[in-house]
């Protein structure tokens, strides 16, 4: 009887035949508009409804180990383990490729996720990200870092404590690192698609994507992104009108106090405990990771 | 959306025949902290009155439980009941409907609902709003009775108050399961200091700041469910 391994090879081509063949993945990551462009005041599709400007000058994460397995084969699994940090404002049109995949089985890969990890040593500077912020990143252990402004010409920074003490504010700026490494996993596109279908022959371009206005949202979504956005809570936080909100501020003030129901706050659903503002931007940053554009990837994670 | 989803498990109890899923039932008990005194900070709270109002619950087996990612719930209690939290034994107060698998996330409400055909948010236990909390708050000298009237209604009509609500289960044919009801830490977020320095006593409404802080506390601290099989 012959070696079994010997077999596999054609037992494997037979397999891959009777499935329809196979093709290649590009993997791309990608950027929301809102990380390039910022966001606008209004009422339209991700504007600001309370009437701030904002504007990053600064989007780094930390993303790897992207995955795709089938439900039909668990076992096979397409993975690359490269850790990289992306400045996510200096990306190519189109994105940044991040993986590649030749000859797979040409068939729906339904199961495909990734992480933004908090960095470290095995973290690399990828293409068009300095070597500065690459070591900025794992210095600290970030998963994410955002700086940026918001500007409203008749703004104000009002009291928690007493939302009716206002003072006028027009411009905030802020600069936030985090370490809110998450998993995301069982992405699928906007449709409800999971993961992505591979053409015989052919190449499938696959995108997670990661967004730039959850913090500004009066929920956590769950699916659709159906929300507010607003800002204000961002000027409230500022304790000491020196027109930039930091961290600190952010874990001294109760989320119960900006976030209210009256301005249509609901934070159900939120993947960590939130009694301050920080909470609130740290529980927002681990639903940043979405897919093929305004697609979800729903099972979201704590990594160390 | 929640009849939507009360239709579509019923649905399934019949499309299920070919795969032999049939559904079951299996009871909802309750427990709550207890009168206490809890210590929240330097405060001491003590409870004489913890009525919660609780349902409809929808189990889904997504991990994020929502109207987009749980069309279709694995498990439901239809029938909105009131609890007492004051109790801290398993006191059975409901049922679930269910069909075999995995629950992975919930999302409910407390006893008010919006359901996509109605106008505004409906009252469905005799309570009349989603919780009655009665106590008093010590520390040291200072002392305040509180009455809290709580109404926490859906955000948007067709949704659930909550959505998300992680919990899990392993067991495809769950007997049992057990809701917490976290009430003492509901209280956590309200400035005891001040409603003690505005009286000995505190009639708490929507609209009061302590409204606003027990309300977001129901909102991030839901109540957790324990499943087990006999």
């Amino acid at each position: 009887m012959p070696h079994p391994a010997l077999h596999f090879p054609f037992l494997a081509a037979l397999s891959l035949a009777a499935c329809g063949g196979t093709g290649d993945v590009q993997v791309f990551l990608a950027a929301e508009d809102t990380i390039p462009e910022g966001l606008e005041p209004g009422t339209g599709d991700e504007q600001i409804v309370d009437g701030w400007t904002v504007t990053y000058t600064k989007f780094l994460v930390t993303f790897g180990n992207f995955r795709a397995s089938r439900s039909s084969d668990p076992d096979d699994e397409l993975r690359d383990d490269t850790i990289l940090v992306v400045d996510m404002r200096g990306l190519p049109p189109g994105g940044l490729v991040v993986a590649e995949f030749t000859d797979v089985a040409a068939e729906r890969w339904d199961r495909v996720g990734y992480d933004l990890r908090n960095a470290d040593d095995d973290a690399a500077a990828a293409e068009g990200t300095s070597a500065a912020d690459r070591d900025f990143m794992v210095e600290h252990g970030y998963s994410l870092y955002i700086a940026g402004e918001m500007t409203k010409p008749d703004g104000q920074a009002c009291d928690p404590d007493e939302p009716d003490v206002c003072e006028p504010q027009a411009r905030v700026t802020f600069a936030w690192g985090l370490r809110a490494g998450t998993a995301f996993d069982d992405c699928a596109g906007a449709e409800g698609d999971a993961g992505f279908a591979v053409p015989q022959g052919g190449t499938v371009q696959v995108k997670p994507t990661i967004h730039g206005d959850h913090w500004f949202f009066n929920n956590i979504t769950q699916g659709a992104e159906r929300t507010e956005r607003r800002a204000q809570w961002i000027a409230d936080a500022q304790q000491n009108r020196d027109e930039d909100t930091s961290l600190d501020e952010l874990r001294a003030t109760p989320a119960a106090k900006l976030f209210t129901m009256a301005l249509g706050y609901n934070l159900s659903g939120a993947q960590i405990p939130i009694v301050t503002a920080y909470d609130f931007l740290e529980a927002q940053a681990r639903t940043i990771g979405d897919f093929q554009g305004e697609g979800e990837c729903p099972t979201r994670s704590a990594l160390p | 959306m929640t009849r939507t989803l009360k239709i579509a498990i019923l649905s399934l109890g019949t499309a299920c025949g070919t795969t032999g899923a049939e559904p079951f039932t299996y009871p909802a008990q309750v427990v709550g902290p207890g009168p206490g005194p809890h210590a929240l900070g330097d405060w001491q709270i003590t409870l004489t009155r913890a009525d919660v109002a609780v349902g409809p619950i929808y189990f889904c087996a997504t991990a994020a439980a929502s109207p987009d990612l749980c069309e279709v719930a694995v498990a439901e209690l239809t029938v909105p009941f009131v609890a007492d939290a004051l109790t801290t034994a398993p006191e059975q107060l409901a049922e679930v409907t269910s069909l075999p698998g995995e629950i992975h996330s919930a999302m409910l409400d407390y006893g008010v609902s919006w359901f996509p055909t109605q106008t505004d948010p409906t009252v469905m236990t005799g309570l009349g709003h989603s919780a009655r909390l009665v106590g008093e708050a010590v520390r040291g000298d200072m002392s305040v009775k509180f009455d809290a009237i709580i109404d926490l209604p859906p955000p948007t009509r067709g949704s659930p108050a909550l959505v998300g609500v992680y919990t899990s289960t392993t067991e495809e044919v769950p007997t049992r399961v057990e809701l917490g009801l976290p009430v003492h830490a509901w209280l956590g977020g309200v400035d005891w200091d001040d409603l003690a320095a505005a009286g000995a006593s505190a009639d708490i409404r929507p609209g009061d700041p302590a409204h606003t802080a027990i309300v977001f506390a129901m909102t991030v601290q839901p109540p957790s469910f324990r499943w087990s099989a006999d």
